[in-house]
């Protein structure tokens, strides 16, 4: 028996390290050095998208006629709600490395809630300006709106449907070996898509 | 388990401050309206885009909890940082020769 279990403890370290729990070879565990890579790549394209518009706006003068048209109420009013999923997923690691499950999963919830009111928010203020006659082809100032605001509502879409996958993983009988590791690594990319829109707030919607 | 934990800051202290500059930020817009003041246009662009820095740096050191990890992990955000500043003030003198057009 007790060679058995010995046997058990030997496989299990060797899944661990050949798995996304497991450290790398820099002493990170791999899951998390492996998201931190994937943000990375993603700060060069956001940021590679809104330094363009930057530039585009410098040369463009009439740039703010267009900008008057967007509505800060709304914009805003996503910025609150995206904050408060950034809060509420980060509380949700922190019950989870106390082991006090049940707020885990309050929280978490609240982080989806968070992710599809912004979604409808965005949905009726998209509709709105087509309404207005503004759309894709409406302008470079539209373009960059409709093309940054979509491409970073995409990314809200699937931070929703991975915290949602999160939850469904760490709500099971049979838990996975380290739902910290999960719910982290879940909400660093949802931190970044809320860094994302904190800059694309004064971008098109207060200046 | 090789995950350890790291210390959690005052989560709550964070979105709060984090509120109270985007509250800022409207009242700036509101104030300075540089949708219709062309004058306070680089005013308020400023300050705007300073406090998002803000917010970004405190989401990231206290939400993403960069202020406890490892530097190899600070750079992996830090690199391409630099190189998108690189990218901006090295297209920028063709953004004024257009304007200036």
């Amino acid at each position: 028996m007790h060679q058995l279990e010995s046997t058990d403890t030997v496989m299990e370290s060797r899944l661990e390290s050949q798995s996304a729990i497991g450290q790398s070879a820099v002493g990170i565990p791999s899951s998390k050095l492996g998201m931190w890579v994937f943000l990375s790549g993603e700060v060069l394209i956001f940021g590679g998208l809104i330094i363009t518009c930057v530039l585009f706006r410098l040369s463009y003068p009439q740039w703010h006629e267009f900008s008057g048209e967007t509505n800060a109420l709304t914009g805003s009013i996503n910025t609150f709600v995206l904050i408060t999923g950034s809060f509420t997923i980060v509380l949700a690691h922190k019950m989870v490395d106390q082991g006090n499950l049940k707020s885990a999963y309050l929280y978490i919830f609240l982080t989806i809630i968070s992710g599809l009111l912004f979604l409808a928010i965005k949905a009726i203020e998209y509709a709105g300006e087509i309404e207005h006659g503004y759309n894709f082809h409406s302008g470079p100032f539209w373009a960059f709106y409709y093309g940054l605001t979509g491409f970073h509502a995409v990314h809200v879409f699937t931070g929703t449907v991975i915290n949602t996958v999160v939850l469904i993983l760490i709500s099971r009988r049979k838990k996975p070996g380290n739902p910290s590791s999960l719910v982290e690594n879940a909400g660093l990319f949802w931190h970044f898509v809320d860094i994302v829109w904190v800059f694309l707030l004064p971008l098109f919607y207060l200046s | 388990m090789t995950n350890k934990h790291h210390a959690h800051p005052n989560y709550l202290l964070i979105w709060i401050v984090l509120c109270g500059l985007t509250t800022l930020s409207i009242l700036t817009s509101v104030l300075l309206n540089p949708r219709h003041h062309i004058e306070f246009r680089d005013l308020a662009a400023f300050i705007l885009f300073a406090l998002a820095g803000v917010k970004a740096v405190l989401i990231a050191l206290n939400f993403m909890h960069l202020r406890f990890e490892k530097i190899l992990i600070v750079f992996a955000i830090l690199v391409p940082l630099t190189l998108l500043l690189i990218a901006f003030f090295g297209f920028m003198p063709d953004a004024i020769v257009t304007l200036k057009r």
